[in-house]
C-alpha cells in the first residue's frame, strides 16, 4: 500500500484526538487521586465521596477516544481499506480534531484542580459534596462543547475522497 | 503545568482533615473551664492528643503530651512532603530552642529546664557537650549561634541577650533555608517573623537602655522592613517608629508598642500583637486550594496550638484561676 502524506496527517489527527485529552485526564485524575489519598489516610470513610470527584476529569479522555474512534471509521481503518487522503484532506482532519484535542487536554487538568480543591471541601464538610461536584462539572461544559464541535466536523465537515 | 500543586496534593488532602482536629475556641474554653489539670487533659484526649491519658504525674505529663504531638507533626511532614528540607526547617527551631534553654541554664547557674524539645535534628547530649566546650559534633549553624550567644553574653551578662543572639542566628538560618526551598509562602512567613523579631529587638533594646548600635547589630536583615529603616528613628520619640513601618501592615502593632514604651507599661502586648499579625497571614493558607501553603500553614498553626496547650496546662498545674488564664490568653487566636 502506498502511503500518502495525507494518510500520515490523518493518523496524526487520530493520535492527537486520543492522546492529548488522555494525558489531560490522567493528570487531572492523578491530582484528585493524590489529594484524595491524603484525606483517606486520615479518614477512610470518605472514599466513596472522593471517588465521585476523581472520575470527573476522566471524561475528556473518553471524549477523545470517541472522536478518534469515529475518525477511524471515517478513514476506513476498521474495513482494512484505509482511505488514501490527499495532503489537503489530511490537514482538514487535523483541524477537525483540534477542538477536542486542545480543550480536552487543558480542561481535564483544570477540572482536576477544581475537583482536588473539592476534596478539601469533602474533608471538612462531607454533607456539602454536591457543591464541589457542581463546580467541577462546570468545567466539563467546555469539554462537551469541544467534543461536539470535533464530532460534527468529522461526521459532516470532511468531504474525504482520497486519491485514486 | 502543575508543579508544586501536584507535588503537595497528598499533603493538602491530609492537612484538610487534620485542620478539622485543631483545637477550636470551644475546646480551648473547655480546657480553661476544667476544674483541674485532669479535666483539661480529658479535653485534649477527646481532641486526639495521643498521650493526654497518662495523667498521674504533673510536669512529665505536660512534656510528654507536647513532645508526642511534636513527634506526630514531624512524622506528618516526613510522610507528606516531597522536600526533606522542610522537615529540617521545623526541627531546626527545636534545636535552637534547646540551645537557648541549656545555655541559659549553664551561664546563669540555674537547674536545666525540663522544657526542651525532644525532636530536634541535633540530639540534646551533643548540644550539652558543645556548651561544655566540645563543639566538633555540633552542626555549623548551631555552632555559630552558640559562639554568637556567648560573645553577646560576655558583653551583657543577661539571659535576654542569649535569647536575642540565638533567635537572630535562627532567623538568619531559617530565612536562608526557606529561600533554598523555593516556597514563596514560606519565605513570606519567615520574613514576617524576621520583621516581628526586629521590631521586638527595637522596643526591648530601647526599654533596656541599649544604644542604637546594639539594636542594629541584634537585628536580622532580609525581612520586608530593613533594620536600617527601623533604627533610623531610634533616638527619636517612640512613636516615630510608626512612620518607619508605614505601608507594611505593622503600623497598629508599632503604634501600640510605642505607646507602651512611652508610658513605661510592660511590652507583653507586643508579643500578643505579633501573634495576631502572624496568625492573619497563616490563616490565609486555608483558602489556597492546592500547593505547599496548606501544609506550611498547618505546621505553623499546630506549633501555635502546642504553645497554647502548654500555657494552659502549666497554668492549670499551678492552680491559676480561670479568669487569670483567660486574661493571659486574651485575644489569643485559635
Amino acid at each position: 500500500m502506498d502511503v500518502t502524506v495525507g494518510m500520515i496527517l490523518g493518523f496524526l489527527g487520530i493520535a492527537l484526538a486520543v492522546a492529548l485529552p488522555g494525558v489531560g485526564s490522567a493528570t487531572g485524575v492523578g491530582l484528585v487521586g493524590s489529594a484524595g489519598s491524603g484525606v483517606v489516610t486520615e479518614d477512610p470513610d470518605k472514599f466513596g465521596q472522593i471517588l465521585l470527584l476523581q472520575v470527573l476529569p476522566g471524561t475528556q479522555g473518553i471524549y477523545g477516544l470517541l472522536a478518534g474512534f469515529v475518525l477511524m471509521m471515517k478513514l476506513g481503518v476498521f474495513s482494512g481499506n484505509v482511505l488514501r487522503l490527499t495532503t489537503f484532506e489530511g490537514f482538514l482532519v487535523i483541524m477537525a480534531v483540534l477542538p477536542i484535542a486542545i480543550v480536552g487536554w487543558l480542561s481535564a487538568i483544570h477540572q482536576g484542580k477544581v475537583a482536588a480543591a473539592g476534596v478539601g471541601v469533602v474533608a471538612k464538610r462531607p454533607e456539602e459534596l454536591g457543591k464541589p461536584v457542581t463546580f467541577a462539572a462546570m468545567v466539563e461544559t467546555y469539554a462537551v462543547l469541544a467534543f461536539l464541535a470535533s464530532l460534527l466536523l468529522i461526521m459532516f465537515g470532511l468531504p474525504l475522497k482520497g486519491v485514486a | 503545568m502543575l508543579g508544586l500543586e501536584s507535588k503537595y496534593a497528598y499533603a493538602t488532602g491530609r492537612v484538610r482533615v487534620l485542620e478539622t482536629r485543631l483545637l477550636d475556641r470551644g475546646r480551648i474554653d473547655r480546657m480553661i473551664d476544667a476544674p483541674d489539670l485532669e479535666g483539661a487533659l480529658k479535653v485534649l484526649a477527646e481532641a486526639g492528643y495521643a498521650r493526654a491519658q497518662l495523667s498521674e504525674k504533673a510536669h512529665p505529663v505536660i512534656d510528654d503530651i507536647t513532645a508526642g504531638e511534636e513527634e506526630r507533626l514531624a512524622a506528618l511532614i516526613r510522610e507528606t512532603t516531597p522536600e526533606p528540607q522542610l522537615v529540617d526547617f521545623i526541627t531546626a527551631r527545636w534545636d535552637f530552642h534547646n540551645l537557648k534553654v541549656m545555655l541559659k541554664a549553664k551561664l546563669h547557674r540555674v537547674p536545666p529546664e525540663k522544657a526542651w524539645a525532644r525532636h530536634g535534628t541535633c540530639d540534646v547530649a551533643t548540644i550539652k557537650r558543645a556548651i561544655e566546650g566540645e563543639t566538633k559534633d555540633l552542626p555549623r549553624h548551631l555552632a555559630e549561634a552558640l559562639s554568637a550567644a556567648k560573645a553577646a553574653h560576655d558583653l551583657h551578662a543577661m539571659p535576654e541577650t542569649i535569647d536575642i543572639a540565638v533567635d537572630r542566628e535562627m532567623y538568619r538560618y531559617l530565612l536562608a533555608r526557606a529561600k533554598s526551598l523555593g516556597i514563596q509562602y514560606l519565605v513570606d512567613l519567615v520574613q514576617m517573623e524576621v520583621d516581628l523579631f526586629n521590631l521586638s529587638v527595637y522596643f526591648r533594646s530601647r526599654r533596656m537602655g541599649r544604644d542604637r548600635g546594639f539594636a542594629a547589630e541584634a537585628m536580622v536583615p532580609g525581612g520586608k522592613v530593613s533594620p536600617m529603616r527601623l533604627v533610623a528613628s531610634y533616638e527619636q520619640p517612640p512613636e516615630a517608629v510608626v512612620a518607619s513601618v508605614a505601608g507594611t501592615g505593622y503600623e497598629a502593632l508599632a503604634r501600640q508598642a510605642a505607646a507602651a514604651l512611652a508610658e513605661g507599661r510592660p511590652l507583653a502586648e507586643l508579643e500578643r500583637l505579633s501573634e495576631a499579625v502572624m496568625w492573619d497571614r497563616i490563616r490565609k493558607a486555608r483558602y489556597v486550594p492546592l500547593g505547599p501553603e496548606p501544609l506550611v500553614g498547618y505546621i505553623f498553626a499546630k506549633l501555635h496550638e502546642l504553645k497554647l496547650v502548654r500555657l494552659i496546662l502549666v497554668a492549670k498545674l499551678s492552680g491559676m484561676s480561670r479568669e487569670s488564664i483567660r486574661e493571659r490568653l486574651r485575644d489569643v487566636h485559635v
